[in-house]
């Protein structure tokens, strides 16, 4: 009996069956690392750190990202966010079934008349992983 | 006597209509008549093979598509679409607007987003779907980048 409820502690308290859970999504070329708290309660995404793996240096963020829909069917999050500073929209799409990310950025900077999409338009895939 | 009356009358009557059609209300108004702020913005891709159509509104901050071109050697087909496109963002320091909307497919969600650069007459167009396979390769987006002019 006691093993049975032990068990099923250890099944309930693991990060696949977690509401709240860390993260953790590394860029493609592992330059780049980007940590996040999920809430699936409360259907909210925190950017907590970021961590540029050339110089190893982390920044914390603390960011709540404004969630645009959240896909149960697909265990997946879309976010959007703009930065009317540096003139950007980013936009997050989480799928935490496949543990990737993918994120992509348009930049409202046109500098000549013949612009390059590839200095517009900025797309990233990162692996992750979740840590309870 | 009753024409110097009437004369009078006159002036008073002309003296009130030039107080209201000067009046801030009415010269709105009149700028509304006038300059609906309304105006088509035609988008296409290099090559010409593709062009889209928008009604844009300033001042409902308005955008709907209207209409897709697809051309090809011979043959130019168009298609209605009728859709508004749902605001992001109406960026007037930069005559920009930022649109988002997201398509429910049963297989492949996917999210639009369109950057209007009024300023520029650019426009880019960007999908990302999701349908990320396990193999992690990335052939789920799509960004185009379209010349534009505007049609008043």
């Amino acid at each position: 009996m006691y093993k049975l409820i032990f068990v099923f502690f250890m099944v309930i308290s693991s990060p696949l069956y977690s509401n709240e859970f860390t993260y953790h999504c590394d860029r493609d070329d592992n330059n780049l690392s980007m940590v996040f708290d999920v809430n699936r309660s409360e259907k909210s995404i925190v950017h907590t750190h970021s961590i540029d793996k050339t110089t190893n240096s982390v920044s914390k963020v603390s960011l709540p990202i404004e969630i645009y829909n959240w896909d149960e069917r697909k265990d997946s999050v879309w976010t959007i966010y703009s930065d009317p500073q540096s003139l950007s929209f980013v936009t997050f799409l989480f799928n935490f079934q496949h543990q990737r990310l993918v994120l992509q950025s348009i930049f409202n900077i046109f500098v000549t008349e013949e612009d390059d999409l590839d200095d517009i338009v900025l797309s990233s895939l990162f692996k992750c992983y979740i840590v309870k | 006597m009753l024409y110097s009356e009437v004369r009078s009358k006159m002036y008073k009557l002309l003296f009130v209509f030039f107080m209201v059609i000067s009046s801030p209300l009415y010269s709105d108004k009149l700028n509304y008549l006038y300059q609906k702020n309304e105006f088509t913005y035609q988008c296409d891709r290099e090559g010409l093979t593709f062009s889209m159509i928008f009604k844009v509104e300033t001042r409902d901050k308005t955008i709907v598509h209207s209409q897709s071109v697809f051309k090809t050697i011979g043959s130019v087909s168009v298609t209605d679409v009728n859709k508004q496109l749902d605001i992001y963002y109406w960026d007037e320091d930069n005559d920009s607007v930022w649109t988002t909307n997201y398509f429910y497919e049963k297989e492949n969600p996917f999210l639009r987003t369109i950057l209007f650069n009024f300023k520029k007459q650019k426009l880019v167009l960007q999908f990302l779907k999701n349908d990320v396979s396990k193999d992690g390769r990335l052939i789920t987006e799509e960004s185009e980048l379209l010349n534009c002019y505007t049609l008043k």
